[in-house]
């Protein structure tokens, strides 16, 4: 048959596998949370390892690992892996001292190259199948107490606290209401699943105050809120006589399944890791400023009153500005990275025959997580530059020269 | 009868509209801004196409600025979504 024909074809096939893929093999939408779930609590009583933290260490091991292995024999006409690594230090000095200058690009050049390949490394990393799907699957119980620790801080909490009845999430009394039934006599999850005409539930958890119930079909949710309900006594709300409209309740121990908490979760898609980043950024940042141009010159920037009550307010602009630094680093980092998990999460649920659309947003994400990391560290230097340079010399001219010779390595 | 699952909240959920605003209205700016970036750019390799390599990675750096800005938009849906 003709090409045309072939082609015709083929789009045939893959809509009709996608439609019968979304009647028959359809899951629920993927639980995202925007903290990093929690891996192991209390390690030496008082750390919580976060499976983000998981994950930087692993790009951490991938590197030290890649630069053992790169330095070992080294030769001075380099061979395979070392002329791998080589050719890419050098081509990162060659952008740093065309930004920087040659002697300042050298002082520069660790911290900018270590965060370059730290977030690059962390970034790819992530796209490998591990990352977001294997984990530990906690039950619904499980899932509550931590919710209700998040509430109540963790400060001081202990199981035993976490039971006390008078927690503002009435999770002693959704406890109690487990058990309950409809009016009419039934488990009230029969009744969800009867709905929705599934043998199997799913319970996400929908936010702070409530629950979804979702039964593995037609993509139904039912979420409850959790705060608005339990009346011990009357099971009913608050208030109100139990009518055919009152609210839903769960049952854990029924055929259903808990939340899962992947052990590994790209490192920048938790704030902290980005925010860490951006302190040590901004901090070696005025370090290099004050080493280059002595304290009270450094400081005359942000405190100024030589230029009378201009000079005093534009000082303080500058110094907000450098807060406000700290925090577009951090978020435009965790931001680019926590909007593509999302979007790649949304897609492997979304579409569960036709995986090969996934191909567009992991290219994506490829080339974002490179232009990330590049920014980061180009920005980083870029601050480094005009922290260093005196005032005689001016901002145009020192900082004009340099962007106008540079970025020719690219 | 099945109506007891119906879920009888008072109060209308107005977060997923919050959401969907913020980031919809948030991305305008950012979206003109660096069209109007890469408008500035291509000119300037118009006029000068053995400038590309300083134009490109310019470029590169001011739209990573704009996009920031978009960024901080999609942080505060996103918070709106999934945390409150």
């Amino acid at each position: 048959m003709s090409r045309k024909q072939k082609f015709l074809l083929i789009a045939l096939v893959a809509i009709i596998l996608t439609v019968l893929g979304r009647l028959f093999l359809n899951s629920p939408m993927a639980h995202i949370q925007f903290a990093a779930e929690s891996v192991a609590k209390g390690v030496f009583g008082f750390w919580d390892i976060t499976n983000s933290l998981i994950a930087a260490w692993l790009a951490m091991v991938i590197l030290i690992v890649l630069a053992f292995l790169a330095t070992r024999k080294m030769r001075l006409v380099p061979t395979g892996l070392q002329n791998f690594v080589e050719a890419v230090v050098g081509w990162l000095l060659s952008v740093v001292e065309s930004i920087a200058g040659k002697e300042n690009g050298r002082k520069f050049f660790p911290l900018v190259a270590t965060i370059f390949f730290f977030i690059i490394v962390a970034n790819w990393s992530a796209l490998l199948p591990v990352f977001g799907t294997v984990g530990k699957v906690e039950s619904a119980e499980e899932f509550m107490e931590h919710q209700t620790e998040a509430v109540v801080g963790d400060l001081n909490t202990s199981r035993e606290k976490a039971h006390q009845p008078e927690l503002p999430h009435d999770y002693h009394a959704i406890e109690e209401a487990i058990h309950a039934k409809t009016p009419d006599g039934v488990a009230i999850r029969d009744a969800v699943m009867r709905e929705a005409g599934s043998d199997r539930l799913v319970i996400f958890s929908g936010g702070e105050d409530s629950i979804k119930l979702i039964p593995i079909g037609f993509l139904k949710q039912k979420e409850i809120r959790v705060n608005e309900v339990w009346d011990a006594e009357r099971w009913a709300v608050k208030d109100k006589p139990v009518t055919n409209d009152g609210k839903v309740v769960f049952d854990p121990h029924a055929n259903s399944v808990g939340v899962l908490v992947p052990f590994l979760r790209s490192m920048n898609t938790d704030l902290m890791n980005p925010l860490a980043l951006a302190i040590v950024a901004m901090f070696m940042v005025q370090y290099w400023g004050i080493r280059a141009n002595g304290f009270f010159s450094y400081a005359s920037r942000f405190i100024n009153f030589k230029g009378g009550p201009v000079g005093f307010v534009v000082g303080i602009l500058e110094s907000i500005s450098e807060v406000a630094r700290l925090i577009s680093f951090s978020f435009r980092l965790l931001g680019n990275m926590f909007a593509g998990e999302v979007l790649m999460f949304s897609f492997v649920f979304l579409l569960p025959v036709m995986a090969g659309i996934l191909v567009m947003p992991f290219i994506l994400e490829t080339f974002v997580g490179f232009i990330q990391a590049l920014i980061f560290a180009a920005l980083t230097l870029l601050f480094s530059t005009l922290a260093v340079e005196s005032h005689d010399e001016g901002h145009g001219e020192g900082h004009g020269e340099a962007a106008a010779t540079g970025h020719a390595a690219r | 009868m099945l109506s007891i699952l119906a879920q009888a909240t008072e109060a209308i959920d107005l977060r997923p509209i919050g959401a969907g605003l913020s980031i919809a209205v948030g991305a305008i700016g950012p979206g003109l801004g660096i069209g109007l970036m890469v408008a500035g750019a291509m000119e300037a390799l118009g006029r000068n196409p053995e400038a590309e390599s300083a134009i490109r990675a310019n470029l590169i750096l001011g739209i990573a600025f704009a996009e920031a800005v978009a960024i901080y938009a999609l942080i505060i849906g996103i918070i709106i979504a999934f945390v409150l």
